[in-house]
């Protein structure tokens, strides 16, 4: 065997010894177990090169996009090879390309909007131009519907995630310099920490101001009154008019703006541009028709990963593969209430050795340590 | 968000590529799901721009898409592909970005490198968290090109001959490369003390 006066840098530069560290099979673990064997004072020395593979392919591996930026890398790609009448052009400077989409987005989104106006033929609620207004310049703009019958959840740029119920609607800018977004129905918000740069989510008749919480938000088009409802953290509702002041710390009396607490919701009335604390007997995530999502309290003690995943799957509408054989007897013990989507997968996958990504509409999670 | 049929998610390289030259955005959006994260961490080594190497990235997959209809059919490694591709295109556009071989780094010859004596060289216990951090630390310090090699051979699986495609260098350049970095992780194990012992020396004054 060549390995016999291999030394710690000779082990790590033969790729067949890489090989069987990142991918070990029946017939490597033979002929290394043969080896250590025939050279047991070459044990330490290999076992020590072992940890060096390992780490060296993590250290090297710590460079990934996130999520947000794979998703918009992704929505780029597809968007631009359907514009079949550019023609090819080799790119010279190199942020070309992004202003060229940036621009195409406005513009698209632009024309979806005067087409919404004209369509309402109305005045737009006072949120909505409260949203538009503070939005800065040349920021572009997504709306996603849902127009499924099952909830479908969003992925913010800053890492918040929003599932919104079917015939929902929300508008927010691809990229969140500003935290800003604009709902019309129902959804449940989870809410990247970070206080320097407040969430702020603009409906009909409110806007809601967080800190990195979860809530859910009740927002239909008409004029029936508009809901929201705090699960952690602490929320300020503030209803909207001309005159509304979001960001001094408001001296408005308590009928313009109340602060949430979890488990308190408050509700607006349009009529009288009212909001009401309400005292609820029965807590808002408890009753009927409310999404899974917000329903769930995430609370797992020793629960067996499958079950895990299947929960996320199911509050999130999202389709989890992983290795069944290999991390179906792992369990976890974790509190993961309101915290966003990805947040809550790094969780679960920093338990499991293991790392995800998200595939179209799937999360694919591969690594991992098997359990007996 | 369009949504991945399925079937392509465990589909050989082979089959997404010729899902490719037919002319199936669902096969390229596939390709793009499997290999743009590896791809992108190792555009990263290349230059610390995100924006840039998040373009680069893009106009890749842009350019199998456009250039469907002249590919080879036949293709041994998308992944291999893709990277040497990526690469082309980062020295293209970013001149400043020197890619000729490196003198200084050329005239080690690797038999002169290889003399560390295993008796001299304890084998201590490192736990896994210590050599994290020291490896951590030292990739920040090592020339761009060594790392790029570390990379492609200790994550990415590659091997020499595919490196050296990859980084349009000869071989032996490649395993210089490796040998230089991995000499620079045995002999700064006494780094984190050394630097310890620089703090408290600066706290002190």
């Amino acid at each position: 065997m060549k390995q016999a006066s291999y030394s710690l840098i000779d082990f790590l530069k033969d790729p067949d010894f890489r090989d069987w560290v990142k991918h070990p099979d029946e017939a490597q673990d033979i002929y290394w177990q043969q080896f250590q064997e025939l050279h047991p004072d070459k044990k330490p020395v290999l076992e020590q090169a072992r940890q060096y593979v390992l780490v060296l392919a993590e250290q090297t591996a710590q460079d990934k996009p996130s999520m947000a930026e794979s998703q918009l890398m992704r929505q780029t790609i597809q968007q631009r090879i359907h514009e079949t009448t550019i023609p090819f052009t080799p790119s010279v400077a190199y942020n070309w390309s992004w202003t060229r989409i940036a621009a195409s987005v406005v513009l698209v989104l632009g024309l979806g909007i005067t087409a919404y106006w004209y369509s309402q033929n109305e005045k737009q609620p006072q949120g909505y131009q409260r949203f538009i207004q503070s939005a800065p310049q040349g920021t572009a703009l997504s709306e996603t519907r849902n127009n499924d019958t099952k909830p479908l959840t969003i992925f913010l740029s800053d890492g918040s995630s929003v599932v919104l119920q079917p015939g929902s609607r929300l508008s927010y800018p691809n990229t969140l310099t500003k935290r800003e977004v604009y709902l019309t129905g129902k959804a449940f918000f989870e809410v990247v920490k970070d206080p320097a740069n407040p969430f702020l989510v603009y409906t009909r008749g409110v806007a809601t101001k967080v800190l990195g919480t979860s809530f859910s938000i009740d927002a239909p088009e008409t004029n029936q009154p508009i809901k929201v409802a705090v699960k952690t953290g602490k929320v300020a509702v503030y209803s909207l008019d001309e005159t509304t002041s979001l960001y001094p710390e408001s001296t408005d009396s308590e009928q313009n703006s109340l602060v949430l607490t979890p488990n308190q919701s408050a509700e607006y009335v349009a009529d009288s541009h009212h909001l009401v604390r309400k005292t609820d007997t029965v807590s808002t995530f408890l009753q009927p028709g409310t999404l899974i999502v917000a329903k769930q309290s995430f609370d797992f003690d020793e629960t067996p990963v499958s079950d895990v995943f299947r929960t996320l799957e199911k509050a999130y509408g999202i389709d989890i593969v992983y290795n069944e054989s290999a991390l179906g007897k792992c369990s976890l013990t974790a509190s993961l209430v309101g915290q966003p989507f990805h947040e809550k997968l790094s969780a679960v996958c920093k338990a499991l050795d293991a790392h995800y990504s998200i595939q179209g509409n799937q999360v694919v999670i591969t690594g991992g340590q098997r359990c007996q | 968000m369009a949504s991945l049929p399925t079937f392509w998610i465990h589909s050989t390289d082979q089959q997404l590529w010729q899902g490719l030259c037919e002319g199936d955005d669902a096969a390229l959006t596939a390709i793009f799901d499997r290999y743009h994260v590896t791809l992108y961490n190792y555009g990263r080594k290349l230059s610390s721009d995100s924006d840039l190497i998040k373009d680069a990235v893009q106009e890749v997959f842009i350019d199998i898409w456009r250039m469907r209809a002249t590919l080879s059919r036949e293709i041994t490694s998308i992944k291999f592909y893709l990277y040497r591709a990526l690469r082309r295109r980062l020295q293209r556009i970013q001149g400043k970005y020197q890619l000729g071989e490196d003198i200084q780094e050329i005239y080690d010859d690797e038999t002169t490198l290889t003399v560390i004596n295993e008796e001299t060289v304890q084998i201590e216990e490192e736990s896994r968290d210590l050599l994290r951090r020291r490896l951590q630390e030292l990739l920040t310090q090592l020339p761009k090109r060594q790392v790029e090699a570390l990379t492609l051979y200790y994550y990415d699986d590659f091997g020499i001959r595919e490196i050296a495609q990859i980084m349009d260098v000869n071989e032996k350049s490649v395993r210089n490369f490796l040998h230089r970095g991995l000499k620079a992780l045995r002999h700064n194990r006494n780094w984190l003390i050394g630097s310890l012992l620089i703090l408290l020396f600066l706290i002190n004054q």
